[in-house]
């Protein structure tokens, strides 16, 4: 046996104690590969020409290496430890500084190789995974399979370096102790810090304080509590917790039942060990949840906004416009040029001042509309004297209740009517205050075109049929008509601009988004489960103590339910809450950003995620328990 | 009370192993019995499978006129800790649990009012001299008083059958006398009926009995008489007739 096979074998036959490890550091390596294949599809890589995109790109990446650094190290210095009492065998039996140190580096290499083997073999199985979900969540256009080269080559280079790294740190947790305290392994003493009633107070005061301010409108005051809550759910799962906990086991007839005795001083000491671990998962996962909620967000606003531009460019040209024609054919120019096909609009349009609201309506032909309705194949609402037809509703809230108008030097008001076709918008909202575009009757139009104090102007509509090269279009038009919005004689808009960056940015969007969250997801829970299984030994033995004096297997497994609950329940809670609180204040500051249903999806998905990692988690780890009593 | 009939234990696997062969004992009411034989003798598989923890192959276990292998799992976990104390080499306390709470633990797990378990508590932990341990942790407390906490825990449901493992194996000398004074007392009090595995001749002289196995068979058998010292001696002889390994052969420490 050659040194080389000595630290084969020490890891191949202690498989199960390097197992956590390994399969961690396996993890961060397939989701790093994952997101730098993403990054790299070929569908995705010509939208990140854009610098923030690539900006955010490199962002997520270095993000995810810095993160599994840290869990990398943290995962190392468990185990590290967890292994001291071998690392004193092998010094008595003589074992150099040096070897130690060697033997340490070639198991690292063996399982960062190990590792980033079994993270990208795994990684590409996902991807293709991936790729189908992801085409499927987003809609349209597939994304193909493709062979990530590229993403291997900087996956292997980037956690070749980090594993190298790895060894010399990992001899540093050991390298310090003295060799008696490496081989007696003391049993840890519990440390039972204090928790004080003038913290928790505090702590308290500010956890209420700062969910109140969810419901007022003050920014200034939120950005406060923004900050404060931080030391209340610190000062809560440090001090306040501990003392509910200390309280309920004063109650015997509570803490003296069943197994609410092994439950509850089980439960006490987690919290007070783990605190500040706690404390971070809130954080982690408040950050997951608001993830979830901003994709889920983008998801039913990307089925809301395709209908709600009915003309993806369009022109509006007062009547006395010298630069109308140019600027006509200019459009075309570049919509030829650009290959996008469409159809045209030509439509007269009025444009009055009516009270009593003193809103700016435009006003178009009941001939304009039926060949709209025709193009549109819908159906048509017929139209009486003394009426207009609501064809867009405008941007005012208020508008909604309005039912009629009346039009400045016309002396009867005109009655309001909803289309009978309301799911589509005909026409756009056009500038100024409110901005809808009513129908009114030939006559009536003939009528008012007389109106001194209204004005004429044309209205072109180009719709698309084709928009592959949509984004170039609108940025050439922007070249050629200057800034978007209204000129002296004419305003025009890109108004699918920002449809088109939905349509476009989502792959980016979704896909930084849908990593970040998996990440933040799992990095909680399998910290979680670090927790857990590192304990897992002492806790095999506790176990079986716990059975041979007569515990049920069901009263054991109400334990480790227990457990697991506690761990990944009581930071999910907290974290729900703070994102409930931060959307309320946001949906009162801004009523129209958000809805009700994505949140409330988003937060049943965040809930049935965190079910399925606790589930996983309590199976896998009562399995253990399970086979030992056997 | 206690009837062994002809217990045979197998353990298979790649190479079967046969622990325990055509093994008869019977055990009376409130006697205190010690088990002794060189390692590997199926001292504690003996244990194991009276204790109801591992399956006898073969054979027969009545614990009070019942046997026990008949019950359903979880019938059997309630009949281990309510006819069954145990007490471990390793002492097994929760960790997570005060002195006191791992005492009660087997009464809280019956579901007994909590005044009576107070009650038992104090009681306990007055005979067994660790009153004053009653709320420490038990990183903080001796070897020896954990072990005494371990028995207490053992005999607080009152069972029918206390059984011990190796209870001085890792204690010192002195602590070890104390809890065998401990067990002497209980047995003599209570009236409980004991069976104790053990490596250790002073623990054994405590017996009313003792036990010899050797390879899974009977070997022997002493009865205590009037002296525990001329007792002793009996049993170092068995042990050198035994031929145990050296590590059996302890040097006379009385």
């Amino acid at each position: 046996m050659n040194f080389l096979q000595f630290a084969f074998n020490n890891v191949k036959r202690h498989a199960r104690k390097y197992a956590a490890y390994f399969f961690s550091s396996a993890f961060a390596v397939m989701i790093f590969f994952l997101y730098v294949a993403f990054s790299l599809h070929p569908k995705i890589l010509p939208s990140t020409v854009n610098e923030i995109v690539s900006g955010g790109m490199t962002l997520g990446a270095s993000s995810i290496v810095f993160f599994s650094f840290i869990f990398i190290l943290y995962s190392t210095a468990v185990f590290v430890q967890a292994r001291s009492q071998q690392f004193g065998i092998l010094t008595i039996l003589g074992m150099t500084k040096r070897q130690l140190r060697f033997m340490l580096f070639l198991e690292f290499s063996i399982i960062g190789v190990g590792s980033i083997l079994t993270g990208t073999v795994t990684g590409l199985v996902f991807l293709k995974l991936f790729l189908i979900i992801a085409s499927l969540a987003v809609g349209g256009s597939s994304m193909t399979f493709y062979f990530p080269i590229e993403a291997l080559k900087t996956t292997a280079i980037t956690y070749g370096i980090l594993f190298i790294f790895i060894s010399p740190l990992s001899y540093l947790f050991i390298g310090r102790q003295p060799l008696m305290e490496l081989l007696t392994v003391r049993r840890r003493k519990l440390r039972f810090r204090n928790s004080s009633y003038i913290f928790a107070t505090i702590a308290l005061c500010c956890l209420i304080w700062s969910y109140v301010q969810a419901f007022r409108k003050d920014i200034g005051t939120f950005l406060i509590a923004f900050m404060v809550i931080h030391i209340g759910l610190y000062g809560l799962f440090r001090h306040v917790l501990p003392i509910i906990m200390r309280w309920m086991k004063k109650i015997r007839s509570l803490f003296w039942r069943k197994t609410n005795l092994l439950k509850l001083s089980e439960t006490e000491l987690r919290i007070r060990e783990n605190g500040l671990m706690f404390y971070l998962l809130t954080i982690l996962w408040t950050i997951t949840c608001l993830c979830v909620v901003v994709l889920v967000s983008i998801r039913f606003l990307m089925d809301v906004t395709p209908n709600k531009e009915p003309f993806q460019l369009y022109y509006v040209s007062n009547l006395n416009n010298p630069k109308q024609d140019t600027h006509i054919q200019y459009i075309e120019q570049s919509l030829k040029q650009t290959g996008v096909t469409y159809s045209k609009q030509r439509i007269p349009l009025l444009r009055f001042t009516t009270t009593p609201e003193n809103y700016v309506d435009y006003f178009m032909r009941y001939q304009d509309y039926v060949r709209l309705g025709e193009f549109y194949k819908s159906p048509i609402t017929p139209l009486q004297e003394g009426e207009a037809l609501w064809l867009s509703r405008g941007k005012e809230n208020m508008a909604k209740n309005r039912t009629s108008i009346q039009i400045p030097n016309h002396s009867s008001s005109l009655q309001l009517l909803k289309p009978l076709d309301t799911k589509k918008n005909w026409m756009p909202e056009l500038r100024g205050k409110n901005g809808s575009v009513l129908v009114i009757t030939d006559s009536l139009y003939k009528e008012l075109a007389a109106n001194t104090a209204g004005e004429s102007m044309t209205f072109f509509g180009y719709q698309f049929t084709n928009s592959n090269n949509a984004l170039t279009l609108f940025a050439l038009v922007e070249k050629g008509l200057g800034q978007e919005g209204v000129q002296d004689r004419y305003q025009y808009s890109l108004a699918a601009y920002y449809e088109y960056l939905f349509q476009q940015m989502p792959y980016i969007v979704i896909f930084i988004g849908l990593f970040i969250t998996a990440v933040f997801f799992t990095a909680g829970a399998s910290f979680v489960y670090f927790k857990i299984y590192s304990d897992l030994n002492k806790d095999l033995v506790q176990f079986r103590a716990l059975y041979n004096i007569g515990v049920s297997i069901p009263e054991l497994y109400q334990i480790v339910k227990t457990r697991v609950v506690l761990m990944m329940g009581l930071p999910s809670l907290f974290a729900i809450l703070n994102s409930a609180g931060l959307l309320l204040f946001i949906k009162q500051q801004d009523d129209t950003m958000f809805k009700w249903l994505p949140f409330i999806v988003s937060f049943v998905l965040f809930i049935l995620i965190q079910t399925c990692f606790s589930l996983i988690l309590r199976k896998r780890y009562w399995a253990h328990i399970e086979n030992s009593l056997k | 009370m206690l009837q062994v009939r002809n217990i045979n234990k197998v353990y298979s696997g790649r190479k079967a192993f046969r622990a325990l062969t055509d093994l008869s004992l019977t055990i009376r009411e409130g006697e205190f019995v010690g088990i002794m034989g060189p390692s590997g003798s199926g001292k504690t598989t003996l244990l194991n499978v009276i204790s109801t923890i591992d399956m006898p192959s073969s054979g027969q276990i009545l614990i009070n006129g019942s046997n026990p292998y008949k019950l359903r799992k979880n019938k059997l976990a309630a009949f281990r800790r309510q006819q069954l104390g145990f007490v471990f080499q390793e002492f097994h306390l929760i960790e997570t649990l005060t002195i006191g709470e791992n005492i009660i633990l087997p009464l809280t797990l019956d579901g007994v009012r909590v005044s009576e378990m107070e009650e038992r508590l104090s009681s306990i932990i007055q005979k067994l001299g660790i009153k004053d341990i009653r709320d420490n942790s038990i990183f903080e407390v001796s070897r020896g008083q954990q072990q005494r906490a371990a028995i207490a825990r053992a005999i607080i449901h009152r069972p029918s059958l206390l059984l011990a493992d190796e209870p001085t194996g890792n204690l010192d000398s002195k602590a070890s006398r104390h809890v065998m004074e401990t067990l002497q007392q209980i047995n003599e009090t209570d009236r409980t009926t004991m069976m104790m595995v053990t490596h250790d001749p002073i623990a054994a002289s405590y017996c009313h009995r003792v036990i010899f196995i050797k390879d899974g068979m009977l070997y022997n058998e002493i009865v205590q008489g009037q002296n525990r010292s001329a007792f002793y001696q009996k049993i170092i002889n068995a042990i050198a007739l035994l031929g145990g390994d050296a590590n059996e052969f302890s040097t006379i420490r009385v």
